[in-house]
């Protein structure tokens, strides 16, 4: 297979064939037509369909081709564990210096599945992870997840290393060295990674501290600096600070950023297809709590389609968590309220979990639901509660998902995807849900040679409780590499992305 | 050849590849997309359908299935299935159940499609290339280079 041939089929795009085209392959052989072994092979869990890329040539070619892959996604329901094997949908914001003491590498299957381990799913074995620069996790979109990490050249000396992966084919591409490549030492101002409908084209985006954008175009397989003008660099680029994630919708990735002047919030945009920075507005002060003291701090999020900002704020006499939704893009006037959530006590945090399609008996999808999560002090002592919308943009239809009080500080809540079952008629027959907390149990010794004096003190073993559809709850302890010093700062965001899925997601 | 019953069911005629005869009622047939698109262009009316890539043996079957799935309401769920358990282990083998799948395809009947397929790719998933091969006789047309590369790429999956 040629490169251009892993592109494509990474990236999801190719010229279409007709199914037809591609009947009795393997004539000489018993007669079995492509299409059944489609049919068939679609059902697979990833791991099965790697390894059948070996059976023959033509089934390596179907398996690696971007129509099988939209096949598997539309088609058929992937297995539960391909689900799984979906990649936390955001990592953003988060202090990566957790997995400096990940010696055997960072175990991506710590997030991938939280039942049986597939870190054999993961491309790379050893992934280390420059701690000061960013996490590993550069982007992901359309099931595509682009990240970065290091790999070791002569006398120690590390370099970066910027590869595109689908989880779901376990296909992933290395991209050629970036600018900054030569120093591990350079940082990225802001970094993205996102879809162009109009040039059907995956690209990433990288702001490197000299205030510079470059775009590496998967299609075109190159890098290519983005002029930006003066008046652009001042009005933009400056404002994108401290290496944190775009958040993809519309083509378009987006950063929280705050204007230097008056410290008031705004959007930076970023148009990938453009390649040209703009503004998009936040609501105004009037759609915001008249007491809110929290707007400062909102948080931006993706739900369904819909670019998102979730805030804290004193709403009616008291603190809530709001959401509020861009229910047309860049359109000032359209954003609207989504949730918002007052428990009795004080309210944390707030975060906005993807859309869940929910899935009919026909596998087909027949509807989208969205959860919400609020960190709250209800009945009396802290709790992580959950809420879904099931009809979207319905106030009447958010419903109690799922609440959780330890005996102890319930920390984070995170709900995963749903993981939708598949009968035995290869329909949907029911979904599932997990939803994780991470207690802390007691303080642990981390390593105290290896580790600053801080790091102990932050070191804390946690576990994670998970809520199943059974209605029982259990136990996983964190992995080595999670249990590490700086604490669990990512997994709160780990939500699980179903690859087929369309939309890149947030939480705070 | 179009007869009607007592209970004013519509029958129809479907002729397997080996000539051999099955009445079922129309709303059974037309399960099958493939029958159901016939019976409205009107290839119904005049004798019975053809199916020639469907032998007699496979086809029985596929009526089998047909005949339980449309007699069958959303409330017996539960029984529908364990019925299609015994349905796809009857055909126990995975001849027997390659057939049915290109049947299924053929007539397009996706339950049924989708049933057959599942229960295929259980059977297969922790196989290996080599079995895989032999269950369908498929030829192993990479050289030994060629093959070396596919399975050092997906070495992961062989572990």
């Amino acid at each position: 297979m040629s490169d251009s041939e892993i592109i494509m089929s990474l990236s999801g795009t190719s010229t279409k064939r007709k199914r037809d085209e591609r009947l009795l392959v393997d004539q000489a052989n018993n007669c079995l037509p492509l299409d059944i072994v489609e049919e068939l092979l679609a059902m697979l869990p990833t791991k099965s369909i790697n390894r059948f890329m070996s059976v023959s040539k033509s089934w390596f070619s179907l398996l690696v081709s971007a129509d099988f892959q939209k096949f598997r996604c539309k088609y058929t329901p992937p297995p539960p564990e391909t689900i799984l094997a979906g990649v936390p949908k955001l990592l953003r914001n988060h202090n990566s210096a957790h997995l400096r003491s990940a010696s055997d590498g960072f175990k991506l299957s710590s997030y991938c599945n939280i039942e049986t381990p597939t870190r054999e799913s993961y491309p790379i074995q050893k992934f280390y992870v420059n701690n000061f620069r960013h996490g590993p996790f550069l982007g992901s979109c359309n099931g595509l997840v682009c990240l970065e990490h290091q790999v070791p050249v002569i006398n120690n000396l590390w370099k970066p290393e910027i590869v595109v992966w689908n989880p779901f084919t376990g296909l992933y591409r290395k991209l050629p060295d970036h600018v900054s490549s030569s120093s591990a030492l350079i940082s990225y101002n802001a970094y993205g990674f996102g879809y162009v409908s109009a040039s059907d084209d995956y690209k990433v985006f990288l702001a490197t501290g000299a205030n510079r954008v470059d775009c590496f175009s998967l299609k075109a397989g190159s890098w290519r600096e983005v002029e930006v003008g003066n008046p652009d660099r001042n009005k933009y680029l400056q404002y994108l600070k401290g290496g944190s994630m775009g958040l993809f919708s519309n083509g378009t990735l987006h950063w929280e950023s705050k204007n230097e002047e008056d410290g008031s919030a705004r959007i930076v945009a970023f148009d990938l297809g453009k390649e040209k920075f703009y503004d998009v507005p936040l609501p105004s002060h009037h759609q915001l709590s008249p007491h809110n003291y929290g707007y400062k701090y909102y948080s931006l999020g993706v739900v369904g389609e819909y670019l998102c900002v979730s805030f804290f704020a004193t709403d009616h006499q008291r603190p809530a968590n709001i959401v509020l939704v861009m229910k047309e893009y860049c359109n000032a006037a359209s954003w609207a309220h989504f949730v918002s959530y007052s428990p009795n006590g004080v309210c944390e945090r707030t975060y906005v979990s993807d859309s869940i399609p929910i899935s009919g008996k026909d596998g087909g999808y027949i509807g989208l639901q969205y959860s919400v999560g609020f960190f709250a002090t209800d009945h009396q002592r802290p709790a992580n509660i959950v809420l879904v919308m099931k009809e979207y943009c319905n106030a009447a239809s958010w419903a109690h998902f799922v609440s959780y009080s330890p005996n102890g500080v319930c920390e984070r809540t995170y709900v995963s995807d749903s993981i939708p079952i598949s009968g035995k008629d290869g329909g949907y027959i029911g979904l599932q849900y997990s939803v994780g907390y991470i207690d802390v149990l007691h303080w642990i010794n981390n390593n105290p040679d290896e580790e600053s004096d801080e790091a102990v003190e932050h070191s804390k073993k946690k576990v994670i409780k998970f809520f199943h559809r059974h209605n029982c709850w259990s136990a996983i302890p964190y992995t080595e590499a999670l249990t590490s010093p700086y604490g669990s700062t990512s997994i709160d965001q780990g939500i699980f992305e179903h690859p087929s899925q369309k939309k890149a997601c947030l939480c705070n | 050849m179009s007869i009607t019953t007592e209970n004013n069911e519509k029958m129809i005629t479907l002729m397997s590849s080996d000539g051999e005869e099955f009445v079922v009622e129309e709303a059974v047939a037309a399960q099958s997309q493939t029958i159901k698109h016939l019976i409205e262009d009107g290839c119904s009316t005049e004798g019975s359908i053809p199916l020639p890539n469907v032998t007699g043996r496979v086809l029985s079957e596929v009526i089998q299935y047909c005949k339980k799935h449309s007699s069958s309401d959303d409330k017996e769920e539960k029984e529908l299935e364990a019925w299609d358990a015994e349905f796809v282990k009857a055909a126990d083998d995975h001849v027997a159940l390659t057939d049915l799948m290109m049947a299924a395809n053929f007539l397009d009947i996706k339950g049924l499609l989708d049933l057959v397929a599942q229960t295929l790719a259980n059977m297969i998933t922790g196989k290996s290339p080599e079995e895989v091969r032999r269950m369908w006789n498929i030829k192993n047309d990479f050289t030994p280079e060629e093959a070396e590369k596919v399975r050092k790429e997906n070495q992961w999956a062989f572990e």
